[in-house]
């Protein structure tokens, strides 16, 4: 493959709810362009985008991934992204590398949630968009419909600018409403060739209909060719085009097509659209980004005369290679081999193996110019949301906003002793994917995994035993009970000990009352007059002096049935509470440990009838 | 939580049923954004019934807002359930 500049680049997600055929989209694209040698399949796990054991397994996209069409003396860096929302993550990812989307809608489901999530993803990314009405050739297909849902919902500047021949199994053309030319297909075509010939009479008076439509849309964005067309003038294909691309740039007009992706129909039609409407990186509005270490703002344009600044927006681990970092270069050009610098992390990284991917194959290439979307492997400090640039040209990009997760659940290792593997599994598998979090919480004992979506868990336990060798379960998070005094009590412990060797004694009085909300546990002492040496005092504070930290785990710890820092009904950890203390002493018998044990039993006889239990 | 308005009534009738005390309303363009205090135990998969109740498009967030009293009967279960964690730990 050979090097592209920024003029001949173009970047597009393709984006849409599950099922909706973006995938096979992305593969017929860059098989019918040359680029890809196999027209693989979802369902046989053949697809070029699809070739993780997860998703093959699943026969559903849960990474983005990279295809490349080269078609038209341009570059299309297609990102295909996954459309179940618990992945979708992976989506906004993709419609933030990008300068311009797809939409994919299926001509039987419509209009559906996913579609709607990505459509608000790019409407606050303000990129470009084309409609693709894919599927066509499946029963029950019903283009007038989903145009429909679309204006409804979605938005009312959609226009078509192709119409279909027959629907369902019946599908094999496309009217193409700027070449006013219909295309028809062949049963058995393999990389979308078709035949020109004229709209069939049947449909001449919807192709008329639909073709003033978008004629008059068009002239619409522009008040010099609304004149000349309003005038009786013909307006060129050339000219509409050119106007129809300044009306998208602008957020005015978002063009339908449609086609069946499985069957190559209406592929060519939407490669040269993507390459003519998509605009290049450079007639993008430039990037916000700011000086590392400094206030000041910088703009940056897609342009090779730029210092080079970059952003990670996806990284995944993959057998034998290691860390695969996926980046846009945003401003100037990268070498193979150039050392870059990622300023949070205070990482000089170089970039070995500079490469473009095609799925998972990747091919080498020498150089990046901007706008440009590379794959390098094997970067040891960089992750996803990261930015690289220069050390003497320091800057950080905004970050990809990632949606939070929402779910979480608790995870537990199968055999004892791969705790410490299981943290660094989850802690590499955050790494990669920003909508995943971990953290072991102490209080609970639990090891918490927070994500999108019930499904997203699974896949990354399916991760850690894949990748890290790490079996695991998903079980029910614990809930933070805690326990607190109502009302106000006194009591009384002893502690005797006279079996030989020194003798032990204790005698412990305990007055506790509830205190009001949020004013922790206080410890007041009430011995007067020096009734007991002052070195005795911490061994009976001590134990209810640690309950203050609230957040102490509920381990019993004391010599005695019920310690000071567990509660007695549930031994979650206690709460909010004040206890005063006198005690009575033995010189020469009274040592610490007889100090807690009366203690300890004072407390739990004093609070086991006052407590309540308490929930977040 | 967010949900467009033609979920509002199941929405908050499921609030209701988990024990949660809806604090109010508001408008949010499509959406309507709902405030309410709902004991963490009853958040379980919450996510989940949320997304089935309101075919995908509903949304929440939950924050630590406060400990309170658990019911009596509500307290004694969770005794329970804790007293046998804990001889599950012993044996």
């Amino acid at each position: 493959m050979r090097v592209y500049k920024t003029p001949e680049i173009r970047n597009v997600a393709v984006v849409g709810h599950g099922a909706s055929g973006k995938t096979s989209l992305v593969d017929a694209l860059a098989f019918v362009a040359g680029t890809s040698k196999r027209h693989g399949s979802v369902k046989d796990g053949t697809a070029l985008t699809d070739y993780t054991p997860d998703e093959i397994e699943h026969k559903y996209s849960i990474n983005l991934a990279l295809a490349v069409a080269e078609w038209m003396d341009a570059k299309l860096n297609l990102i295909d992204t996954p459309g179940y929302l618990d992945f979708t993550g992976e989506a906004l990812a993709g419609v933030y590398a990008a300068d311009g989307a797809v939409v994919v809608v299926s001509a039987t489901g419509g209009v559906e949630v996913g579609t709607e999530k990505v459509w608000d993803y790019s409407e606050k990314r303000e990129i470009p968009r084309l409609f693709f009405v894919s599927l066509m050739d499946k029963e029950h297909a019903d283009f007038e419909k989903v145009y429909t849902q679309i204006k409804e919902r979605l938005t009312p500047k959609v226009i078509p600018v192709e119409i279909p021949v027959g629907e369902g199994p019946e599908f094999h053309g496309i009217i193409n409403l700027f070449s006013k030319q219909c295309h028809l297909y062949k049963k058995g075509t393999k990389a979308g060739e078709y035949e020109e010939g004229d709209v069939p009479p049947e449909y001449r008076e919807r192709f008329e209909r639909y073709s003033k439509e978008l004629i008059e849309r068009i002239a619409e964005t522009d008040d010099t060719l609304l004149e000349r067309y309003l005038g009786g003038e013909e307006i060129g294909r050339d000219e509409a085009i050119a106007a129809m691309k300044a009306g998208m740039l602008k957020g005015e007009l978002f063009p339908l097509f449609c086609g069946a992706a499985e069957l190559t129909y209406g592929t060519r039609a939407l490669l040269s659209k993507l390459v003519e409407l998509i605009p290049a990186p450079n007639e993008r509005p430039p990037m916000e980004a700011q000086r590392w270490g400094s206030a000041e703002r910088v703009t940056l344009k897609s342009e090779d005369a730029g210092r080079f600044v970059a952003q990670v927006f996806k990284t995944i681990s993959e057998p034998h290679v290691g860390d695969v970092t996926f980046f846009r270069v945003h401003s100037g050009t990268v070498k193979n081999g150039q050392d870059v610098y990622n300023a949070p992390r205070e990482a000089v990284e170089k970039l070995n193996h500079l490469c473009v991917t095609g799925g998972k194959d990747r091919i080498e290439i020498p150089e990046l110019h901007a706008g440009d979307i590379g794959v390098v492997a094997k970067l040891r400090d960089t992750h996803t949301n990261d930015t690289l640039s220069t050390k003497d040209h320091a800057i950080v990009l905004p970050k990809i906003p990632f949606p939070e997760p929402v779910i979480t659940e608790a995870i537990e290792v199968k055999q004892r002793g791969e705790e410490e593997k299981l943290s660094n599994g989850l802690h590499k598998l955050h790494e990669e994917d920003p909508t995943f979090q971990h953290e072991f919480n102490g209080e609970l004992g639990q090891t918490l995994i927070r994500g999108l979506g019930e499904r997203h868990l699974e896949i990354i336990v399916g991760r850690l035993a894949r990748k890290f060798g790490v079996h695991a379960v998903i079980g029910k998070p614990k809930i933070a009970y805690r326990e607190t005094f109502k009302a106000r009590a006194e009591g009384q412990g002893k502690h005797k000990k006279q079996t030989g060797g020194r003798g032990q004694y204790g005698d412990c009085w305990i007055r506790i009352a509830p205190l009001p909300r949020g004013s922790g546990f206080q410890f007041v002492d009430e011995i007067v007059g020096g009734v007991i040496p002052r070195q005795y005092i911490p061994a009976v504070a001590e134990p209810r002096r640690r309950r203050r930290a609230a957040l102490w785990p509920a381990i019993p710890s004391w010599t005695s049935k019920w310690s000071c820092t567990t509660a007695p009904i549930t031994t979650w950890t206690r709460t909010k509470c004040r206890s005063r203390w006198r005690a009575s002493w033995h010189s020469g018998t009274s040592v610490p440990t007889a100090g807690r044990c009366c203690s300890s039993r004072s407390w739990s006889s004093t609070c086991r009838r006052r407590t309540t239990t308490k929930a977040p | 939580m967010s949900t467009p308005d033609d979920y509002q009534g199941a929405v908050m009738g499921d609030l209701s049923s988990r024990r949660g005390h809806i604090l109010g309303t508001e408008p949010d363009g499509r959406l309507v954004k709902v405030k309410a205090l709902v004991p963490e135990a009853e958040l379980d998969r919450y996510a989940t019934m949320l997304h089935s109740i309101t075919h995908g498009r509903g949304t929440y967030r939950s924050r630590f807002h406060v400990y309170q009293e658990v019911p009596p009967d509500a307290a004694q279960k969770v005794a329970e359930v804790r007293k046998k964690e804990l001889e599950e730990a012993k044996a």
